[in-house]
């Protein structure tokens, strides 16, 4: 669905939108790192003061590992929706392929996910336990965070040109999301079997915990819980792909 | 209105071989204004039996257009006609409602001069990112940037921001790119859709004699613009177009002229 030739134009569209919003901006690309980080400073100074996660090891980062897979997620599907509406010109005017403008998205939020992984990293030494060679079953969950990032994009992407109200849907969908996905707690920490099971079914629970594990507990995956973490991921970016190709066609008429 | 069989070119039987483009029998069909994007809750309250036929309106109605390879073909018609929808048809941007396109290869347009670009950055960036927009790959677009900036004379204004450039001066530097892009052949079919009109007649007869002396066998082009005298110089061909039709394909003097009296028809 996207050929070798269209690499550049994704390159190119997605290096000039990063350094465009950067240019004006007086922090530059601080502003990626001072995002995550006040945000979890926020949720630490709230949460640490309940007991029930003061025992938490490592809490900060504990945190940070949540908010910078969560952030990619709602931010990259966010823009995949406003980025087609906003997109209009470029898609009645240019023969551009639809799918290039969902990766354009994606790539762009995915620069700033990779920045904020290297200040996790940085965190992970300086102030856990430092890392070990579990860490790089955070392959893994990289692997998993982008395909479900992708799959979700071109859902929302393609289905947003449709459905005018999409956006707040998907928008209220997010905050509702950043509570139902463990970003200051963990799944073990839910009482209710009941909840634990609804939480467990979000593929973004699955790949944080397993983000943790990885980085945090320095306890490497198992071959099972890999293919568990991946599983829901692949099917969404199958479903997303699948609705994609079959809406694309009609964007040009309706947008 | 001839809405049968359209050829522009030679015989009919000749361009099913080695036409460019084939339109057979096209119809593209819009939803009525305010009708196309709906809200969720309208969404999902719409009767299912709703016909697309009964709430739409045709842009282009049973076409018939075959183009050879190599041609450089002008579009006339009145605004509203249906051009750009013809042009976006072509393009692979609109898909046909009823019968059937085939282009031959890549195509590339330029309907909107500067469409998808980032105005807040330097020329040199712009150029690259509407390089890419236009299928050049990064090499391509490295080896001709001092061609692009030279031909637009731009050549000491490289590191300007594009948004502090004049609409005109703007017009100049997207050209030169795709003008360059036809010089790579970076597709098979270039479509033009009223192209520099903000810049001045100086520069315009500049692009107008670039785009003569660029023809190649391999590469077929497409403009459509209401100035007549452009489009003979540069087309031996031509294709009127009205209410979403061909009134009339063939020598651009014979189209031309027919385009002209229904013009001047009170």
């Amino acid at each position: 669905m996207l050929g070798v030739k269209n690499l550049n134009l994704i390159y190119q569209t997605t290096r000039c939108a990063f350094l465009a919003h950067e240019k004006n901006s007086f922090l530059g690309m601080f502003w990626h790192l001072l995002n995550p980080l006040a945000m979890s400073l926020v949720l630490y100074v709230v949460f640490s003061n309940v007991g029930f996660f003061a025992n938490v090891d490592h809490y900060p980062v504990f945190i940070l590992i949540g908010v910078i897979n969560f952030n990619f997620f709602s931010q990259a599907t966010v823009r995949a929706a406003d980025g087609m509406i906003h997109a209009r010109s470029l898609i009645l005017n240019t023969t551009i392929p639809r799918e290039t403008l969902i990766w354009r998205s994606v790539a762009l939020d995915g620069l700033t996910y990779l920045i904020e992984l290297v200040l996790v990293l940085g965190f992970v030494v300086v102030f856990a336990d430092g890392l070990s060679v579990a860490a790089f079953g955070y392959i893994f969950v990289m692997l998993g965070i982008l395909m479900l990032t992708l799959g979700t994009a071109f859902l929302i992407g393609a289905s947003v040109v449709f459905l005018s109200d999409l956006t707040y849907v998907w928008n209220v969908t997010m905050r509702m999301l950043f509570f139902a996905t463990p970003i200051f707690y963990s799944v073990t920490m839910i009482e209710n079997a009941w909840a634990r099971a609804l939480i467990s079914l979000n593929p973004l629970a699955r790949l944080i915990e397993m983000a943790r594990q990885s980085l945090l507990v320095g306890q490497a995956l198992s071959p099972s819980e890999v293919a568990l973490g991946l599983v829901g991921p692949a099917l969404v970016l199958g479903v997303g792909v699948w609705v994609f190709q079959s809406l694309k066609n009609g964007i040009p008429d309706v947008i | 209105m001839n809405n049968s069989s359209t050829v522009v070119g030679t015989e009919r039987q000749v361009h099913a071989v080695q036409s460019a483009i084939s339109l057979r029998g096209v119809s593209k069909f819009f939803a009525r204004s305010g009708q196309h994007r709906r809200p969720l809750y309208r969404e999902l309250l719409r009767a299912r039996d709703e016909s697309v036929a009964s709430e739409s309106k045709a842009a282009l109605a049973a076409v018939d257009l075959y183009v050879h390879r190599g041609a450089a073909v002008a579009i006339l018609g009145p605004n509203g006609a249906g051009k750009s929808t013809l042009l976006r048809t072509i393009a692979g941007i609109y898909q046909p409602s009823e019968g059937s396109v085939h282009v031959a290869g890549r195509v590339a347009c330029f309907f909107e001069a500067g469409v998808g670009i980032a105005p807040t950055l330097a020329l040199e960036d712009n150029v690259h990112l509407y390089g890419a927009i236009l299928g050049l790959g990064r090499e391509d677009t490295c080896a001709g940037l001092e061609q692009i900036l030279n031909f637009a004379e731009l050549q000491d204004q490289r590191r300007t921001c594009v948004e502090h450039l004049s609409f005109g001066t703007q017009q100049r530097l997207f050209f030169s790119i795709i003008l360059y892009a036809m010089q790579r052949r970076s597709a098979d079919v270039f479509l033009f859709d009223e192209w520099l009109a903000g810049a001045d007649l100086r520069f315009r007869r500049k692009g107008q004699e670039a785009l003569e002396a660029i023809r190649d066998p391999e590469i077929t082009s497409i403009f459509a613009s209401h100035d007549l005298d452009c489009l003979e110089s540069m087309c031996e061909t031509a294709v009127y177009v009205r209410n979403g039709g061909i009134r009339l394909a063939g020598p651009f003097a014979e189209v031309a002229e027919t385009y002209r009296s229904d013009q001047e028809a009170p």
